[in-house]
């Protein structure tokens, strides 16, 4: 059942790889949808019933329960309850959920606890039940303060369900809350951006996530625009949305932290930095990865499977390997995923987890980089520059040579 | 034995129904079993396969008992259906006595199918007509059997219908080959000659020659010598091919077989040389054939620069198969070490470009293909131009030649008047028009190869609705008013873009080349400006935008594997890239600037 288990019965040289971390970041995922967003990819379910998500819930618990034992030095302070649509589990479904994962893991008191909403799905009485269980983080998915622009992407929710939401967490005093925008819309203008970000800001959230819109094909949006029914914006009105979000936000006391996201003061969203610093996870859910020492685990994306097999009087977690790292491919994602931040990574510090010398193996890219103007090196320290950002692949793939 | 042997050739248009005979050929005489066969079995290349066109068929001995009751021998030695390669049909067609000329029921004689025709009939084959696919809606057999009476002097009676896709009328070629074809003339107890009418390397036998004994025996062990080179080898391996190896101990006057004596060097078993032996030499040599000259030229570079020797070796080895390629090495300012090649057409090209990548794994860029000039210059000297970038100076020239072919196209009538428009936008000169039957005409036009060379066949194609065919040979070299047209990224002429192109047309051109690389040359980290120059005069200006956005908005815990499967796509896609300065160009790039869409 365990993975890593199995790998020490196996003797793969677990000795050379640095002592296991215990995960101290849960991700919990709740694979539920009104109606699936134009440009979403990620795995999730419309139309279940009641009686669905009670079942999922079980199944969810019994997860916990089992690979919890796994665990017993975990100490967790993060959680991050992401979807799908987490806020449609019922308030009932969400308390017996945290409740089963207080009695598995430790849950440290200062936790981040956060939970992705719909702003259509908040009502009063629901906020209470969230304050109740401990969620004392909400990332909204706001998305455009436009409704044709909301129409583009085939979200269920209209600007006023955001003002709406916004002014209940400010009459609780639900001050931790994130804005989710996208930008690179079709049919956006960079004044409509203008607006979305003065309009975001005005709602006074304590971080503000700015995603690029990514077209997958994969999706309805990606078969849009193969047909010619979609045209994307461009990459020079793309760039001038960023660069312009980029001034605006930092006049307005938000930092940027990480090449997309940006916070108010000691607000960075903790479990995201644990992705981004390359530190181990548990996932949890249909759908949901998990990351620990060498190996990534995908619970297979199968609602049924999933759920039949946790229920199941032994319980099975149906689980794929993703990916296994030699240290080589463990120190570049650690790399590429610690340059996201503007902080950047320490070379000495990686170079001694990873037992590399990654100054002198990137000499070339490290160098080329800091041409290009794309990266800043002080020391042993180096970040993207803010011209880097929006290049960032550029700097990242030399690294993976 | 002799009197039991025949050997023919198939001269046939491309998708005339070639490879789908040879399939029932080999099923009918049983060389084959239903449990062995494939479709298009003597097609070698995978390229073949997958293009669905034959350059040409592997040699094939069918054993075939006759209606007489008489076993015979019948060798298969194809000729090649693609006008690039035409030359190796007087290869095929000096070993054999006898050739099928196949013919579609519904599109009738096409302009190279008669001019291989009229080669066969210069070296006294015996030509067996064979009208095809009379299975299918159009087919019209008699008017395509009045047609091949009337344009080449067949008996229509003797034209055999048949339809290889069903099978029906194969026996009847079968028989018709063992009738009319002669056996073999040659005299055991003469010296030996045979010809070497093919060849490959083989990395465990050393190179194999496919041969035709003309006169003489051949054994195994026995000392053979090259004519052209006196070298000699012993015979480690003789062999029929029916159709996989099958080692025999002797070849005979008449047979055709492959013999392989540890010849190592692959350039010492040159196709259309005699064998014969050391102990016993022929007085002479087998005519050899026409000489093959390279019409086309072009530049071919690995990507990544340590591949130069890779490169040197793979075409080495190709060069054994193939007697037509030419190649030396030749440096470029932009591109590094790299080959000048030598090509009958762009098909070829374009084969053996992608033979060399997908054979030997390499990653090559082509640059624009050339023909080769003759410039006089002021000093009284001639100087032979296969590669623009040695273009001398203005002042030093005196006056340029360009080569020049002589293109025959057949067309049904009511075309006459676009093929004649298109000629002459081709800077084509008449030359004469001939009736071959009341509906089809033959048009004579010399035109100058450069012209003809990328998209003059897909042109004559469109605008006869695909009627017309088109054959041509090199006529010789005309003056002509040429300039060198150069490409420049930010400001450095990239030699590898360089050509040659007509002064009437260098705007045309020079707009044309700089708005494909811009359409072409990925967004850099700075700008790029593109230009095309004839001297130090710019006549053409294109801009690329700076690059603005490489990134990946979104990376969280759920999504890093994807999303560092994205970048390692993205590296990939950095390995068609050339690096020329600071400027990363596909590698494409330099052959595409010749496909411009008129």
């Amino acid at each position: 059942m365990n993975p890593l288990a199995g790998k020490d019965s196996l003797g793969t040289g677990v000795q050379q790889l640095p002592a296991p971390v215990s995960p101290h970041a849960i991700y919990i995922h709740i694979p539920f949808c009104l109606q699936k967003c134009f440009y979403c990819d990620f795995f999730s379910q419309v139309g279940l019933s009641g009686e669905d998500r009670a079942r999922y819930v079980r199944a969810i618990s019994r997860e916990i329960k089992i690979r919890a034992r796994f665990f017993p030095e975990a100490n967790v302070d993060s959680v991050y309850i992401g979807g799908g649509t987490p806020s449609l589990l019922e308030g009932w479904l969400l308390t017996s959920l945290m409740r089963q994962l207080r009695q598995s893991f430790c849950l440290s008191p200062q936790a981040e606890i956060t939970l992705e909403a719909n702003p259509a799905t908040l009502s009063p009485p629901y906020l209470d039940t969230l304050r109740a269980v401990g969620i004392n983080r909400l990332s909204l998915g706001a998305q455009s303060f436009f409704d044709p622009e909301l129409k583009t992407l085939g979200r269920s929710h209209q600007v006023r369900h955001i003002m709406e939401t916004v002014n209940e967490l400010h009459r609780q005093g639900f001050e931790n809350f994130n804005l989710d925008l996208i930008y690179g819309i079709p049919g956006q203008s960079i004044k409509g951006w203008k607006q979305t970000l003065q309009k975001a800001v005005d709602c006074s959230p304590a971080h503000l996530s700015l995603y690029l819109l990514q077209v997958e094909p994969s999706t309805p949006m990606g078969r849009m625009l193969q047909r010619g029914d979609l045209v994307l914006l461009g990459e020079d009105r793309e760039w001038l949305m960023y660069e312009y979000a980029l001034d605006f936000l930092a006049g307005t006391g938000f930092k940027l932290y990480e090449l997309s996201n940006f916070c108010r003061p000691g607000r960075a969203c903790q479990h995201n930095l644990v992705y981004w610093r390359d530190q181990p996870y548990l996932g949890f859910g249909c759908g949901a990865v998990s990351f620990l020492q060498d190996s990534r685990f995908l619970n297979l994306p199968r609602l049924g499977a999933y759920c039949d097999g946790l229920l199941e009087e032994q319980g099975v977690w149906p689980v794929q390997i993703l990916e296994r790292m030699d240290n080589n491919q463990q120190a570049v994602e650690a790399l590429i995923l610690g340059l996201r931040l503007c902080a950047g990574v320490d070379l000495t510090e990686l170079s001694c987890r990873f037992n590399l010398d990654l100054q002198e193996k990137y000499q070339w890219a490290l160098d080329l980089s800091q041409e290009e103007g794309l990266l800043n090196k002080q020391g042993t320290r180096i970040c993207l520059t803010r011209k880097g950002y929006f290049l960032s692949n550029r700097v990242f793939v030399r690294f993976l040579s | 034995m002799q009197e039991h042997i025949r050997n023919f050739s198939i001269i046939a248009h491309i998708d005339h129904g070639k490879s789908t005979l040879a399939d029932r050929l080999l099923e009918t005489t049983g060389t084959l079993s239903q449990r062995e066969m494939r479709e298009q079995f003597l097609d070698k290349m995978d390229l073949e396969r997958e293009k669905g066109i034959t350059i040409k068929l592997q040699p094939v001995r069918l054993n075939y008992r006759a209606r007489n009751g008489q076993e015979y021998i019948i060798n298969l030695i194809d000729t090649p259906g693609h006008v690039d390669f035409s030359y190796e049909v007087s290869r095929s067609l000096a070993a054999c006595e006898g050739a099928l000329l196949v013919v579609d029921a519904s599109q009738g004689i096409e302009a190279q199918t008669l001019a291989n025709v009229y080669m066969a009939m210069d070296l006294n084959l015996e030509i067996i007509g064979v009208v095809n696919k009379i299975d299918l809606p159009g087919a019209q057999p008699e008017v395509v059997k009045q047609e091949m009476e009337d344009v080449l002097g067949l008996e229509k009676e003797d034209i055999l219908p048949i339809s290889a896709k069903l099978g029906t009328g194969v026996e009847e070629v079968l028989e018709a080959i063992v009738k009319t074809i002669p056996a073999p003339s040659g005299v055991e107890e003469a010296p030996l000659q045979a010809l070497i009418f093919d060849s490959y390397f083989d990395p465990y036998k050393g190179a194999i020659s496919y041969i035709r004994v003309v006169s003489g025996r051949v054994k195994k062990g026995e000392n053979i010598r090259m004519m052209s080179s006196g070298k000699e080898y012993e015979v480690t391996e003789l062999g029929v091919l029916a159709p996989y190896m099958r080692e025999v101990q002797s070849l005979g006057p008449g047979e055709v077989g492959y013999l392989a004596a540890g010849i190592k060097n692959v350039k010492d078993t040159r196709v259309g040389d005699t064998i014969t032996l050391a102990s016993r030499p022929a007085a002479e040599p087998l005519p050899g054939y026409r000489e093959v000259k390279p019409m086309v030229y072009c530049g071919l570079y690995p990507v990544e620069n340590s591949d130069f020797e890779k490169l040197r070796d793979a075409l080495d080895r190709l060069k054994l198969n193939d007697a037509a390629l030419f190649f030396e090495p030749e440096s470029s300012d932009a591109l590094g070490f790299g080959f000048r090649c030598g090509f009958l057409g762009l098909l070829h090209l374009e084969i053996v470009r992608e033979r060399l990548e997908r054979e030997y794994d390499l990653s090559l860029l082509a640059t624009a293909p050339s023909v080769v000039y003759k410039i006089l210059l002021t000093d009284g000297s001639e100087l032979v131009l296969q590669n623009p970038t040695h273009w001398p100076p203005v002042q030093r020239i005196e006056q340029v030649l360009e080569p020049y072919v002589k293109a025959s196209i057949m067309v049904p009538n009511e075309y006459v008047g676009s093929i004649m428009e298109l000629c002459q936008e081709k800077r084509g000169v008449f030359v004469t028009m001939e009736y071959l039957t009341s509906q089809r005409v033959i048009i004579s036009y010399r035109l100058p190869l450069s012209e003809i060379l990328y998209d003059f066949f897909d042109a004559l194609k469109s605008r006869t609705r695909g009627y017309a065919s088109l054959d041509y040979e090199l006529y010789g070299y005309e003056p002509s008013d040429l300039v060198k047209l150069d490409v420049l990224l930010n400001g450095e002429i990239v030699d590898a873009l360089s050509m040659i192109v007509h002064h009437d047309k260098a705007y045309y051109r020079a707009r044309a080349v700089a708005e494909k690389l811009r359409k072409i040359i990925p967004r850099q980290m700075y700008e790029v400006v593109i230009q095309a120059a004839i001297g130090s005069k710019i006549i053409a200006r294109e801009s690329i935008k700076a690059m603005r956005k490489d990134v990946l908005a979104k990376c969280y815990g759920g999504d890093i594997t994807r999303k560092k499967k994205l970048l390692e796509k993205q590296k990939e896609g950095k390995k068609r890239m050339k690096q020329i300065g600071r400027i990363e160009v596909p590698k494409d790039a330099f052959l595409s600037v010749m496909e411009l869409d008129e």
